[in-house]
């Protein structure tokens, strides 16, 4: 508990009461404790040293795609006027760079996306910052908060470029940069009750409502309040002989409300199979009933690691946790061996390997706190809901990949293919905007998809048609083999049929061996180079390896054949929109 | 300048849809190039179908499948029947051998003999299609007019007592084929990607609206009747007089297809016209065909077909203007005797020394082990080939000093049976109906088996084993097994139903008759077996099922309809 480490007013009996209390909380109940007691303002504070004028003022600025650091914006904003900190909180998709060098305090807290990207909102202030217009940030001192994901291969990427670019643009730093995994909110606490020690008390702490507790703006579902839907269809669409079949999933909507943009995303919340929560139990020795509380609620272990909990990859709070149970000289090595050491083992590493390894014994709470929480999935909206609101359609293809000398199975993908028709899912809406049509419907586009990468564009068929727009598109499709995999042909006719799919290339790896992605594109190199006149945009959706090489191979020819750099342009002018996987 | 009927000088929009699509098709072109690149589907888009019958390609799709594909977001499997020319179904080894190697390279169910004794491959994707028909050529096969409104494959049967006049009448058979086919360079622009600068007229008989309907031109050498000749439109029957060719017998208007939902629809023997000199006959058909084309229907598709032009305008009509345009009556015909429909099946010696040597093929098709063991057989085999109307494998051309040898070539693999087949199996046939017919209602060739054990079964209880009876089983009324000539014949209406005909002769001169509407097995069965008991009870020494019935008029009743589908 990060309480300890501050001195506090209290009477031991309170002190212990408090502290009874606070063990009961998890972190997201005890950051919104503080966050509520801040907006009570009823702790006394330091006399203030007259009102903070906006220079001296700490500047909380977010980056955001799900919300999470707004969040956490806001439970510092809580903590600092509980300190008696004079603080405001901005978007980032707000703040301009110049507005940056009358600060004297700076706090972001920021996610990536995408693979590496900044949020897709803040994308303006990112290339400001980065660019050479760039402010001269002498005398800023800052401090900077990361939010990521360690199974992507960029982890943190967007908070780390912001913090070595805010030095090398004169700021100092306050504290060192954090960044946090998918839990984050242990380390995010401690990395506020670090800064706000580093922050000058300045006034006194006003009356006013919890600032803090004001949950994010977005209303309708979302990953906290997902929506319940029911499976109305589950249908394999490729071959009936794949290893690894790709289907189609219709999900019932009875709310409209759901703000779903073609080229937007679903988040589901899925389950761990049984067979593994089981093999996890058996390596650690516990049964599944014991109770054990996540977020607050009290629930079964079983049901904790099942519904809760990621049970293949391991954080190194686990390692740590482990290290503590027994003796595992080895654990302590890699933990002694610094962050990039353990990240390379881990990735060697499954959690069933580690409890394979490193026998142990943990309490049932121990468990689950050390295991990170089961991240939702996201799947591509494979239909319009502005053509057919009551139904949402995914495309999910059973995801298999090799790990040692075994072939895992993927978690989400696997659920799913299995539901059946009146199974219940649980689902919120993921904005993507960078995978948004481009406003101006008369702008060809240029549309790359490989397996899965399909649904979007069936969304913007759907999507464009019902607009009785006539947008001219290009598709570029890969798959196993024309007769089998042909995802969507009928889809796909119908959108030439509507006047949309004027030009239409495929690549089936099993009829054409040798051809890729890309080769039909270098094979018209010309009709491309002419579409791209025409204002095309380029659309890359799907395998993430095979796109990153199309993309690749078209930088390369249209950088020969139209210039330096065209390709960057493209992409500085947004008309390259990635959506990989 | 001949006299045309009201139909080539109606205004297009006023004919049939097919005959517009002929008339802008720039003379079966169409948009075929362009369809078979496109990536977007495993058909030919459009009417282009339609065109592609004209160069012996059908667009067909596996219909086991169509269900399961709509719900996977898929399309039909699309695929193609590609349909030979081998007139009079002559072929040399070598040829079977590649057609067997492209058979597996390029098609599904491997080789099937077809009813006018050429071979259909089923199942061929659209990319293969230009390798395939490309690799005809180079065996000196092709698929023009193999299908579409033209003069289809013309047949010649057989007479290995007669094996000079059959070497001529094959010869004539061929002629004609040769003469009556399309002009158009469009085939080996489309198929073989030839540049061929295109004649100014290319198509100086056919016209740019072609025929109005299929059709068929046969030539038969009594007594045998392998080919139904009063099953074609045109038929040519061989007069011989000690062992000379002298002439045809010339007889018109013969077809099977009917509608069931129409009555002025049916089928119809051909009659006999008249006599014609041998070498006259690629040109007496071409006449009679430029007749078809010039007075065929050209707005009731339906009605189209050469028999319905007799009736509407009377065969006297015909025979007139038939003199007009040769500028010669007809003689009258000569007297001629035909025995059976079937083939001469096992050996037989040819009265050149040659031998022969018929191998039964169940419905025609060739795959599975019979492919393999014929695949094993031809490694090794010299002679020739002829395929029958009867969807049979004739080996011909055998010297004394092989036959042996072929012999016992053909019992290493198993083949020898196929020389002596059940008799009943001998005397059936079927079309190929589903899974790749279009026009199926119910099944054909893949009920043959069962069909033959359950009449086999039937049969033997009246001690009938032994004693032929032409059975003839069809998956609609379109009658591509020639059920009408039978003396007993299934027609398909739905699936596990079918319209039962009974009657025809032995030798294919007499129609048989609707007997029971819509009976399944069990009905063909009950209704069947007091047939077929009063039959081994009653008959007359060597006469057969259909004569008997009619003699004993047992056929006399309104049809039943035992199941109103
Ligand atoms: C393969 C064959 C049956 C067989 O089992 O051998 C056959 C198969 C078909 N026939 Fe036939 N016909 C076949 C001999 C016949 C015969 C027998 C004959 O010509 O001696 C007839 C009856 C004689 C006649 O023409 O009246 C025949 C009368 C038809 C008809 C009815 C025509 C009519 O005027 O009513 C159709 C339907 C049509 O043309 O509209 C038809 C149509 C068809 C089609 C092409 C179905 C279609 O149009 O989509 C069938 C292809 C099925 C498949 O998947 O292969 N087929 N068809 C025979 C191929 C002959 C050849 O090599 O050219
Ligand atoms: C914006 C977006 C849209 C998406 N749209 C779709 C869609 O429309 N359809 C679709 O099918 N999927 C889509 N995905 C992918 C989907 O979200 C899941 O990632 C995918 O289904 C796999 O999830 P899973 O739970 O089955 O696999 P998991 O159990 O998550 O397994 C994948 C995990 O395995 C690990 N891993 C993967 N490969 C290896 C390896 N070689 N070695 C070691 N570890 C490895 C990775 O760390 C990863 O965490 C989308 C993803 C994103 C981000
Ligand atoms: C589509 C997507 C892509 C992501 N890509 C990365 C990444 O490349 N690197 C990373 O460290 N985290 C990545 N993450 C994880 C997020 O940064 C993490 O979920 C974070 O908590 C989100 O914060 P937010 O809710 O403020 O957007 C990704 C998340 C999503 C949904
Ligand atoms: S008879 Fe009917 S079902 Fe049989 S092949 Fe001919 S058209 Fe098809």
């Amino acid at each position: 508990m990060t309480a300890q480490a501050t001195p506090h007013p209290f009477a031991e009996h309170q002190w212990a009461t408090i502290l009874q209390l606070l063990d009961g909380f998890d972190e997201r109940q005890s950051l919104w404790l503080s966050g509520y007691l801040a907006g009570r303002g009823q702790i006394a504070t330091p006399a203030a040293i007259g009102p903070a004028d906006s220079a001296t003022k700490l500047l909380i600025a977010f980056g955001t795609e799900t919300d999470n650091s707004r969040r956490l914006a806001e439970t510092l904003a809580g903590k600092c006027k509980a300190a008696g900190i004079a603080a405001d909180v901005m978007d980032l998709a707000k703040v301009r760079s110049r507005q940056l060098a009358k600060r004297e305090y700076l706090a972001i807290i920021t996610a990536t996306h995408g693979d590496g990207d900044p949020p897709e909102p803040t994308l303006s202030f990112y290339e400001e910052l980065m660019g050479d217009g760039a402010p001269a940030l002498d005398g800023l001192r800052f401090a900077v908060l990361a939010l990521g994901d360690s199974s992507y291969e960029r982890f943190c990427v967007t908070g780390q470029e912001f913090d070595q670019r805010l030095e090398a643009l004169g700021g100092n730093r306050l504290i060192p940069r954090q960044d946090c995994d998918v839990d984050f909110a242990a380390p995010a606490a401690q990395w506020m009750a670090q800064l706000l020690e580093q922050l000058p008390r300045t006034a006194a702490a006003p009356n006013g409502t919890a600032v803090a507790a004001v949950p994010a703006t977005a209303e309708g579902p979302s990953k906290s309040q997902p929506l319940t839907v029911e499976v109305l269809l589950n249908q394999n669409l490729s071959s009936p002989l794949r290893a690894h079949p790709i289907h189609h999933l219709e999900l019932a909507l009875d709310t409209p409300a759901l703000q779903l943009e073609p080229g937007d995303a679903v988040g589901i919340l899925v389950e761990n199979p049984p067979d593994l929560v089981a093999a996890i139990l058996d390596g650690s020795g516990l049964s599944g009933e014991q109770p054990v509380t996540i977020d607050g609620t009290a629930m079964p272990l079983v049901q904790a690691l099942r519904q809760h909990r990621d049970l293949t990859i391991p954080s190194s709070r686990f390692l740590e946790t482990w290290q503590a149970l027994g003796d595992a000289p080895r654990l302590a090595e890699i933990i002694a061996a610094g962050t990039k050491a353990q990240r390379a083992f881990l990735k060697e590493h499954q959690i069933i390997d580690l409890l394979d390894r490193f026998p142990a014994h943990p309490q049932p709470q121990q468990l689950v706190d050390s295991l990170r929480p089961l991240q939702p999935r996201l799947y591509d909206a494979a239909n319009s809901l502005a053509a057919q609101g009551d139904e949402l359609h995914i495309t999910v293809k059973a995801f298999h990949y090799p790990f040692g000398q075994r072939q895992e199975a993927g978690i989400a993908s696997n659920y799913l293919l299995a539901l059946q028709p009146g199974d219940q899912l649980q689902i919120y809406p993921h904005r993507n905007a960078r995978f948004h049509l481009p406003e101006d419907p008369k702008l060809p586009l240029i549309l790359i998809g490989d397996g899965t990468g399909i649904a979007p564009y069936r969304a913007f068929f759907q999507a464009l048609a019902h607009a009785g727009h006539e947008t001219p598109c290009w598709l570029v499709f890969a798959e196993h083999s024309f007769e089998e995999d042909f995802l969507y042909q009928l889809d796909l006719q119908q959108a030439r049929d509507d006047g949309l799919l004027q030009r239409i290339d495929t690549v089936f790896h099993q009829d054409q061996p040798g051809r890729s992605l890309a080769t039909p594109l270098l094979e018209q190199a010309g009709v491309l180079e002419y579409w791209l006149i025409c204002g095309a945009h380029i659309y890359l959706c799907g395998d993430k390896e095979r796109l990153e090489a199309c993309e690749s191979q078209l930088q390369a020819q249209l950088d020969t054949m139209l210039g330096q750099d065209h390709w960057q342009q493209l992409a500085k002018a947004k008309r390259i929109h990635r959506n990989l996987y | 300048m001949v006299e045309r009927s009201g139909y080539l000088n109606l205004p297009l929009e006023t004919l049939h849809a097919n005959e517009q699509l002929k008339a802008r098709s720039q003379f079966l072109r169409g948009r075929i190039a362009e369809g078979l690149l496109d990536p977007l589907t495993g058909a030919v888009p459009g009417d282009d179908p339609l065109l592609m019958k004209f160069h012996g390609i059908y667009q067909q799709d596996d219909r086991d499948r169509r269900p399961e594909r709509r719900q996977r977001h898929l399309e039909p499997i699309y695929q193609f029947m590609v349909r030979m020319r081998i007139p009079g179904g002559l072929l040399e080894s070598e040829q079977w051998r590649g057609i067997d190697s492209l058979s597996r390279r390029y098609a599904e169910r491997g080789i099937r003999i077809t009813t006018r004794q050429t071979i259909q491959f089923h199942g061929v994707r659209k990319p293969h299609l230009r390798a395939l028909i490309q690799g005809l050529r180079d065996l000196g096969l092709d698929t023009i007019a193999a299908c579409g409104d033209d003069s289809r494959g013309v047949v010649c049967g057989a007479n290995p007592q007669l094996s000079h006049v059959h070497r001529q009448v094959a010869a004539l058979a061929r002629a004609t084929s040769n003469r009556l086919i399309p002009r158009t360079t469009a085939y080996p622009e489309i198929w073989y990607r030839q540049e061929v600068a295109p004649a100014d007229n290319e198509e100086p008989v056919y016209g740019d609206l072609y025929l109005p309907r299929k059709f068929k031109v046969g030539y038969a050498i009594p007594p045998v009747n392998d080919i139904d000749v009063y099953g074609q439109d045109l038929g040519f029957i061989a007069v011989v007089e000690d062992r000379r060719l002298l002439g045809f017998n010339v007889c018109v208007g013969g077809g099977m297809g009917q509608l069931d939902n129409r009555d002025d629809s049916y089928p119809r023997l051909a009659e006999q016209i008249g006599f014609i000199p041998p070498d006259q006959a690629p040109a007496f058909a071409e006449t009679v065909m430029m007749i078809q084309r010039d007075f065929g229907d050209r707005q009731d598709r339906h009605r189209a077909r050469f028999k319905y032009t007799l009736d509407n305008y009377g065969t006297a009509w015909f025979i007139d203007e038939l003199a007009s345009r040769r500028g010669v009556p007809l003689d009258p015909a000569r007297p001629v005797q035909f025995e059976h429909n079937g083939d001469f099946l096992g050996w037989q010696r040819a009265d050149d020394g040659q031998w022969q040597a018929t191998l039964y093929i169940e419905s025609g098709r060739v795959d599975g082990p019979l492919r393999e063991q014929l695949q094993g057989f031809f490694q090794q085999y010299g002679g020739r080939v002829r395929l029958t109307t009867n969807q049979n494998l004739q080996l011909t051309d055998i010297g004394d000093y092989e036959r042996e040898q072929v012999q016992w070539r053909l019992d290493d693999l198993d083949l020898s049976w196929r020389l002596q087949p059940d008799s009943q199996a001998a005397h059936t046939l079927s079309c190929v109906a589903l899974p790749t017919c279009g026009l199926a209602m119910a099944e054909a060739e893949r009920y043959t088996p069962r069909l033959l054990e359950v009449f086999g079964r039937l049969k033997a209880q009246y001690g009938l084993d032994t004693a032929p009876i032409t059975l003839r089983l069809t998956g609609c009324p379109n009658g591509c097994a020639r059920p009408y000539l039978a003396e007993i014949a299934l027609t398909g209406r739905a699936p596990g139903l079918y319209n039962l005909y009974l009657g025809g002769s032995f030798h294919g001169d007499r129609l048989a008759r609707l007997y029971a509407g819509n009976i399944d097995e069990e009905g063909f069965i009950s209704l069947l077996a007091p047939l077929l008991e009063r039959f081994a009870a009653q008959r007359h020494d060597d006469e057969h099922f259909g004569d008997f019935l009619l003699r004993k008029q047992l056929l006399d009743t309104t049809p039943v309809n035992l199941n109103h589908a």
